[in-house]
């Protein structure tokens, strides 16, 4: 298995918009994406809210696991406007304290099979955070070709990569 | 962002870059990386490891002093931890500063369990080259002894509220390492890099 980088994008400044990524290549395996990340708007635990293919219709679930540093929580929702990739710091935190979201999206491009992603997630703002791992469900069988992001509006510094995963070491090393 | 249509397996570089790895043979207390190229976009820091110690029943903290085994302020974490048994979650601050980067995941202890268990640990630091923001890690850890107290999962969030960059790692647990710990370091390398 081999990881390649096939985008990057940093948040030049504040912005209320959230990240379109298109035209994703249909030639791997899995798809990780990497998020370090604040919300421009949000207070910390803001969601990162995922769509694909620009489905905007009630066609997504999520479910979480996590702790705050004090005590263990899980929650969920099943028909969504969007999926999550986890949480991002939040405009009431320290300055310059960003989350990490770790994501994998298994099969993107198998057209049998409903779309589903897991995120690693962690923050911390000394006295405060989160850690946990989210699980997202697409209930459709397109293939992933375009992916929105956002976080109640990104936060200046914050960067996206994305990767993609084959099940085998062709390429250039 | 239109990704180009480029952006094949045939055409871009490998994104997982290793640049150190040590593997130890006697009992070790810290394993220092310095030197750490400022090229990549994150760090990765792979870990097969066991302390010696036997204070914590079942618990190992592990700290990663950034750039220095002495710089230990500006540090905090918070994790949620998995044992067979229970379920919890913590935090440490810089009023405990002792610490470092981050703690607490759950590995095999060398009084409670066989000499074979490891636990193995990922920890992932992202844009640790950057001198605008704070440096936030996440790391993955999970150890099991056959099932007993001593085993267990967590994830850890931990920040160094700081703004320079990494360029070195001191990586120790409570205790020592015990032979066979192996730790290795990676770079993971973003578009054009």
């Amino acid at each position: 298995m081999s990881m390649y980088p096939i985008a990057s994008y940093t948040v030049g400044a504040n912005t209320s918009n959230g990240i379109t990524f298109s035209n994703i290549p249909q030639t791997f395996t899995h798809l990780h994406i990497r998020i370090f990340g604040r919300s421009y708007n949000g207070t910390a635990g803001s969601n990162t809210a995922v769509q694909y293919n620009g489905d905007s219709g009630s066609n997504y679930s999520y479910h979480y696991f996590g702790g705050d540093g004090a005590a263990v929580f899980s929650g969920g929702a099943a028909s969504q406007t969007s999926a999550n990739f986890g949480w991002v710091a939040g405009n009431n935190q320290t300055a310059g304290v960003f989350a990490i979201s770790l994501i994998d999206i298994l099969d993107y491009t198998n057209t049998n099979k409903y779309k589903v992603s897991k995120a690693i997630v962690g923050i911390d703002n000394n006295g405060s955070g989160l850690a946990g791992q989210w699980s997202g469900l697409w209930l459709n069988t397109a293939a992933i070709n375009q992916i929105f992001v956002n976080a109640n509006g990104w936060a200046q510094n914050s960067t996206i990569q994305i990767y993609g995963v084959t099940t085998s070491t062709i390429g250039t090393f | 962002m239109p990704i180009p249509a480029a952006a094949s397996a045939g055409t871009t570089h490998g994104a997982i870059v290793p640049i150190a790895s040590t593997l130890l043979n006697s009992a070790t207390g810290t394993v220092y990386f310095p030197n750490i190229p400022q090229i990549y976009q994150d760090l990765m820091v792979v870990m097969t490891v066991r302390s010696d110690n036997v204070s914590f029943a079942g618990q190992v903290s592990y700290s990663i002093y950034l750039n220095s085994a002495s710089n230990t302020a500006n540090f905090s974490g918070t994790d949620i931890t998995f044992t067979p048994t229970n379920q919890f979650s913590s935090r440490r601050t810089t009023s405990t500063p002792t610490y470092g980067y981050q703690s607490s995941g759950v590995t095999p202890t060398y009084a409670s369990s066989g000499p074979n268990s490891f636990a193995g640990c990922v920890v992932n630091i992202l844009n640790y080259a950057n001198t605008t923001t704070y440096k936030t890690a996440l790391m993955k850890i999970g150890g099991d002894s056959g099932g007993t107290v001593s085993s267990g999962s967590a994830i850890v969030a931990g920040l160094w509220a700081n703004t320079a960059a990494i360029t070195a790692l001191t990586i120790g647990p409570y205790g020592n390492f015990v032979p066979g710990t192996m730790i290795s370091l990676y770079g993971v390398r973003s578009v054009g890099q």
